[in-house]
C-alpha cells in the first residue's frame, strides 16, 4: 500500500495561487474534491473552527456537524449558516481526541489545517476511524514539510505559534494512518509559494521576534536550504511551505 | 434546538454511550451518570465540562 501511495510522491507544482489558506475558495475546493462528498452523506467535520470546511460541504451532503474546541469559532461558524440560510449544517463543542458520537456513524470525515496541534495523534486517528463507517473515507489536510526542512521549520513554527505541536512530513502520515487502521488512497504533497511576512502577520507576531524567526529560515543550510529556497522578492522573505493533502479509507 | 439526528448520533465521548436528552438543556450518559450541558443551543460535549447528574 505505502508503496502506491509513494508512486504519488515527487516533483509538485508550486501553487502561486497561495493567499489566505483557510478560507481561500481555491483551498476549499480541494478539500471538497479530495473528499468527493455524496449527496446522502452524513459528514463530520473536526476542529471546524469557524466552519469553512463544514460549510463547504454542506451543498454537496444531506448533512453535515462542525466540531470544535472553541465556542467563539462556533458562533462565528452559526452566523454564516444563517447567513446562508443552510438547514443542514450543525455544531457541537468537542474535541477531536474525544469525539462524542457514536461508532461507524459518518460517511465521511474532514479535518484541516489541525493535526499540528494535536498532542495525542494516535487517539485522534483512532477516533476518526471509529466514528466512521466501514467503507467509507476520511480526509487529512494539514501542513507537512519534508525532511530536513521540517526541522528548521519547527522551531519558526513553535515561537510563532505556541500550540504548534508538530508537523508530520507525508510519509509520517502514511505510518500513522496505516497504524490506525487506515487505507491511504492518495497523499499528496503540495508545494506552497509561501509569505513569510504574510504568515508571522496572522499569528500577530511581534516585529523583533518576526526578524529572528527569518533569520532561521534564510540561515537553513544543505538539503534543508535547497527545500525552502529562500528569497527576497522586493524586500520580503519567501520560501517554500508545504501542505498534505491525504485520502484514507476505513476499510469495509 | 438540536435536531433529533444529532440526539441520534451524540455519544458520551468517555464511554460511547449513546446520550439521553433531558429536557431542556441536559444531555446525560446514563453509564458514566454525567450530564452534558446545552448552551445557546450548542452541546458542550466536553469531559471536564460534564456535571455529576443529580437524577
Amino acid at each position: 500500500m505505502t508503496e502506491d501511495v509513494r508512486a504519488r510522491f515527487g516533483p509538485v507544482a508550486a501553487n502561486y495561487a497561495h493567499a489566505k489558506f483557510h478560507s481561500s475558495p481555491e483551498g476549499l475546493r480541494e478539500v471538497v474534491e479530495l473528499a468527493r462528498p455524496q449527496l446522502g452523506d452524513l459528514a463530520l467535520d473536526v476542529a471546524t473552527g469557524t466552519g469553512h470546511v463544514a460549510l463547504a460541504l454542506a451543498p454537496h451532503v444531506r448533512r453535515v456537524y462542525g466540531l470544535d474546541l472553541t465556542r467563539e469559532m462556533l458562533d462565528q461558524a452559526r452566523r454564516v449558516t444563517a447567513e446562508r440560510d443552510l438547514m443542514n449544517v450543525e455544531w457541537v463543542i468537542g474535541d477531536a481526541v474525544r469525539l462524542p458520537f457514536a461508532d461507524e456513524t459518518f460517511d465521511l470525515y474532514t479535518v484541516r489545517a489541525a493535526p499540528h496541534h494535536f498532542l495525542d495523534v494516535d487517539h485522534f486517528l483512532h477516533e476518526a476511524y471509529r466514528v466512521l463507517r466501514p467503507g467509507r473515507h476520511a480526509v487529512f489536510v494539514d501542513c507537512a514539510p519534508p525532511m530536513p526542512a521540517r526541522d528548521v521549520l519547527h522551531e519558526v513554527e513553535k515561537r510563532r505559534d505556541p500550540s504548534h505541536v508538530m508537523s508530520r512530513t507525508v510519509e509520517e502520515w502514511v505510518e500513522l494512518l496505516e497504524h490506525a487502521g487506515f487505507v491511504v488512497d492518495s497523499a499528496i504533497p503540495r508545494e506552497l509559494d509561501w509569505d513569510f511576512e504574510d504568515w508571522m502577520r496572522t499569528m500577530a507576531v511581534p516585529a523583533p521576534m518576526v526578524a529572528e524567526l527569518a533569520e532561521i529560515v534564510e540561515s537553513a543550510e544543505g538539503e534543508a536550504r535547497r527545500q525552502l529556497r529562500p528569497e527576497r522578492r522586493d524586500g520580503r522573505l519567501w520560501h517554500a511551505y508545504w501542505h498534505a493533502l491525504i485520502r484514507a479509507e476505513r476499510p469495509g | 434546538m438540536i435536531s433529533e439526528e444529532l440526539l441520534e448520533i451524540l455519544a458520551c465521548p468517555k464511554c460511547h454511550t449513546k446520550i439521553e436528552y433531558r429536557e431542556p438543556d441536559k444531555l446525560r450518559c446514563p453509564n458514566c451518570k454525567v450530564v452534558y450541558p446545552i448552551v445557546d443551543g450548542i452541546p458542550v460535549m466536553l469531559i471536564e465540562e460534564a456535571k455529576p447528574d443529580e437524577e
